[in-house]
């Protein structure tokens, strides 16, 4: 979006004033995107509308300006297409009125890159409708079900005598409910937990009984998240509730009188959460967090303080800081990438981490360090590109206003978290940034810090190797290739759902038809792990094949960015060939659909020898007779499973 | 000076023009005046006026004019 650097000329008056009362802040407020985008659909400007229309979301909180976005969206959308990553078909199940969430989730959505084409049950429909099989519910065939409940749904009573009984039997119903869904369709069911009312007539005896109301809701949530386990994702409205308040999130009068069980007030919080996990479900999430460092890592300037003048450890301040720092090793430790981008001599910028005594943060634990004098945004692509990561997965966090407007003009894909003035309420504000989601915390997310940087490393080693076989052959790479299995089947949904730029199809298969095709003798389905004498990359290949008359077609074929250029795809093919041919195929079919992403794999076929059988927009086909297979990829040792 | 910010509010939802508003304007008068925004303006007068609407005020009012005299005797 160049919004900011929006052209005045040939715009009516009204409209320039608003855009430079726009221009006059960091972001925006709700209101006056909201202005702007109802005066450029009146001026018939409406891809500008849609811009400001969905910066609505970025500048505050307020439904108000939600609401009016929202209502506004639909209108210009029937005048431009919008530029978006995934189409999703959501279906919205309520106990409570869910018209004004399912508004704003569509335009929280969108914001994201994600159309959303909704099915909204009726108030309080969401039981028949997840138990008649021929309900609208499953006509609509949903990707994604959203179950939004409320706590009014809960036939707990104030006490109970068997609280165990009770909890059991309200968990067996939830449960249940979950199983039909999962029998009648492969969407991703996404559940919102239940708040807890601040309201028990025990008071604060209630947390020594088990029996009141308020510890079997507790109890309850906590079952069910532990019930949930893969099949079931939980938003966590009772978390959420709790750090918005729940006199506000909760307005007894909203209730009773539009069955509203989340004030307005709270919606758009709720709407982005829910979007964010929603997103990430989909295998879209951010991945790196490019952090800037004079006054983002430590108070004070390291080129001018010096080592010992900068605020780190000793002071408010200086604690504040390390709280910072250890709060983005803990995500670190879950599985983001950290990365450094900072405007400094490279050695000025690294003193600190190899020897300031307060740094949390050590150098290991930077997969990209990047200081120099250049423009930040082109720091940026640079750091994108060692990571092998688009800029689209990139967070990027500066405590410079100059510098945050600088990458919001020049990469508006990248998301810019502004921070407050005070380092006090550095973690809270980041913490409240949800697009780090995840589905699941695998081995792999908790080595990913390791594997990136040594794959940067490996990047500048490829730039000294005499050759390229040289440097293939300096890695000592391994491969591990076996059939899928429940062990590996959540990292192996996972790329699937996110893989954009190695994937010759990008076919979307969710968990349940996954299942299915392991199931199916007709289905070869294999995955291929990697590693190097640097590091263990873990599962980052997949392969789905059918046989299909006498030929094999190669239904999925996908591997992970960060092990591109390691030749894992010409092993991957030889292990379909062999595959292939124990099934007597004659033939390899290999098809390609272009993405917008995915334009690196278009001469995969070619590359290895297939020939083409026929050409389209939509795909191109190959063919590789199995009389001629090809002497195994020498790069790559395969080990047996 | 009620009558401006209510005025004002009535065009941050529903986007319709002040000066189409009077007193006598009514939710048939106005397209997107359903119920969904009627209980978003209700929302948005109480934030923006600091004022509580009783659960049965919400849905009482005929026009323009009476929420405004509603909320000047709350204020």
């Amino acid at each position: 979006m160049t919004v900011l650097s929006e052209q005045e000329v040939g715009r009516s008056s009204e409209l320039n004033e608003l855009l430079r009362q726009a221009r006059s802040s960091e972001v925006p407020p709700a209101a006056i995107s909201l202005e702007l985008a109802r005066k450029h659909y009146e001026e018939g400007n409406c891809e500008q509308a849609l811009e400001w229309c969905l910066r609505v979301t970025d500048g505050g909180d307020s439904y108000p300006s939600w609401y009016g976005a929202a209502q506004l969206l639909p209108m210009i959308l029937e005048k431009v297409q919008p530029n978006v990553s995934r189409t999703v078909r959501l279906a919205v199940l309520g106990s409570y009125t869910t018209s004004q969430l399912t508004d704003l989730l569509r335009l929280m959505a969108l914001r994201r890159g994600l159309y959303l084409e909704i099915y909204e049950a009726g108030y309080n429909q969401y039981q028949q409708e997840i138990l008649d099989e021929s309900s609208s519910l499953y006509a609509s065939d949903p990707e994604v079900v959203l179950v939004a409940v409320d706590q009014h749904e809960i036939g707990l009573p104030t006490y109970s005598d068997d609280p165990e009984k009770a909890i059991a039997n309200e968990l067996q119903h939830w449960t249940a409910l979950w199983d039909h869904l999962g029998e009648r369709s492969n969407a991703t069911v996404v559940q919102t937990d239940f708040v807890i009312p601040h309201e028990d007539p025990f008071g604060n005896l209630s947390r020594r009984l088990r029996g009141s109301r308020s510890s079997m809701l507790e109890e309850l949530n906590q079952r069910l998240g532990n019930a949930a386990g893969e099949r079931v994702v939980i938003v966590s409205a009772e978390r959420l509730a709790s750090h918005f308040g729940k006199s506000r999130w909760h307005d007894p009068r909203y209730w009773m009188l539009a069955k509203q069980a989340v004030s307005l007030d709270a919606l758009p919080l709720f709407a982005r959460q829910l979007i964010a996990v929603i997103a990430a479900s989909l295998g879209l999430t951010r991945k790196c967090l490019v952090l800037d460092l004079d006054g983002t890592l430590w108070g004070g300037v390291i080129g001018e303080d010096g080592l010992g003048g900068i605020k780190l450890g000793a002071g408010a301040e200086g604690k504040a800081f390390v709280a910072f720092q250890d709060y983005l090793l803990s995500l670190k430790d879950r599985g983001v990438i950290l990365a450094v981008c900072s405007k400094n001599d490279e050695a000025t910028a690294r003193e600190p981490f190899e020897q300031h005594p307060d740094m949390r943060l050590k150098l290991d634990d930077i997969a990209a360090f990047v200081a120099n004098w250049e423009p930040k945004p082109k720091n940026l692509t640079r750091i994108a590109n060692s990571l092998d990561l688009s800029t689209d997965a990139l967070t990027f966090v500066d405590d410079q206003p100059a510098e945050r407007a600088a990458v919001r003009a020049a990469l508006p894909e990248v998301d810019v978290i502004q921070l407050p003035a005070d380092p006090a309420y550095f973690v809270s504000t980041l913490s409240s940034y949800p697009f780090f989601e995840t589905m699941g915390f695998t081995n792999d997310d908790r080595n990913r810090a390791s594997q990136y940087r040594a794959r940067a490393l490996l990047k500048e080693a490829e730039a000294e190797a005499s050759s390229l076989d040289d440097f293939l052959q300096g890695l000592e790479m391994e491969a591990i290739v076996a059939d899928f299995d429940e062990l590996h089947l959540n990292r192996i949904v996972q790329l699937i759902g996110k893989t954009n730029q190695f994937n010759l199809t990008s076919r979307r298969h969710n968990r349940a038809t996954v299942k299915q095709m392991m199931a199916d003798p007709a289905f070869v389905c294999f995955y291929l792990k990697l590693s190097d004498r640097l590091a263990d990359h873990g599962l980052v290949g997949v392969v789905i094949a059918k046989l299909t008359g006498d030929a094999f077609v190669i239904d999925t074929m996908l591997m992970s960015c960060r092990v591109i250029g390691r030749t894992a795809e010409t092993t991957m093919l030889d292990h379909i060939f062999l595959r292939g041919a124990e099934l007597g195929a004659a033939t390899v079919r290999g098809i390609y659909v272009p993405s917008a992403k995915n334009g690196q794999v278009a001469d995969l076929y070619a590359r290895h020898g297939f020939d083409l059988l026929s050409e389209g927009a939509e795909m191109t086909t190959w063919e590789f007779p199995l009389t001629e297979r090809p002497a195994p990829n020498p790069m790559i040792e395969v080990l047996s499973a | 000076m009620p009558e401006e910010r209510l005025h004002r509010i009535f065009h941050d939802v529903l986007g319709v023009d002040p000066n189409d508003l009077s007193d006598e304007t009514t939710a048939t008068d106005i397209e997107g005046w359903d119920s969904l925004a009627h209980v978003t303006l209700m929302f948005a007068i109480e934030q923006e006026f600091g004022i509580q609407f009783a659960g049965d005020e919400f849905a009482t009012l005929s026009d323009v004019g009476a929420l405004r005299s509603l909320i000047e005797s709350k204020l």
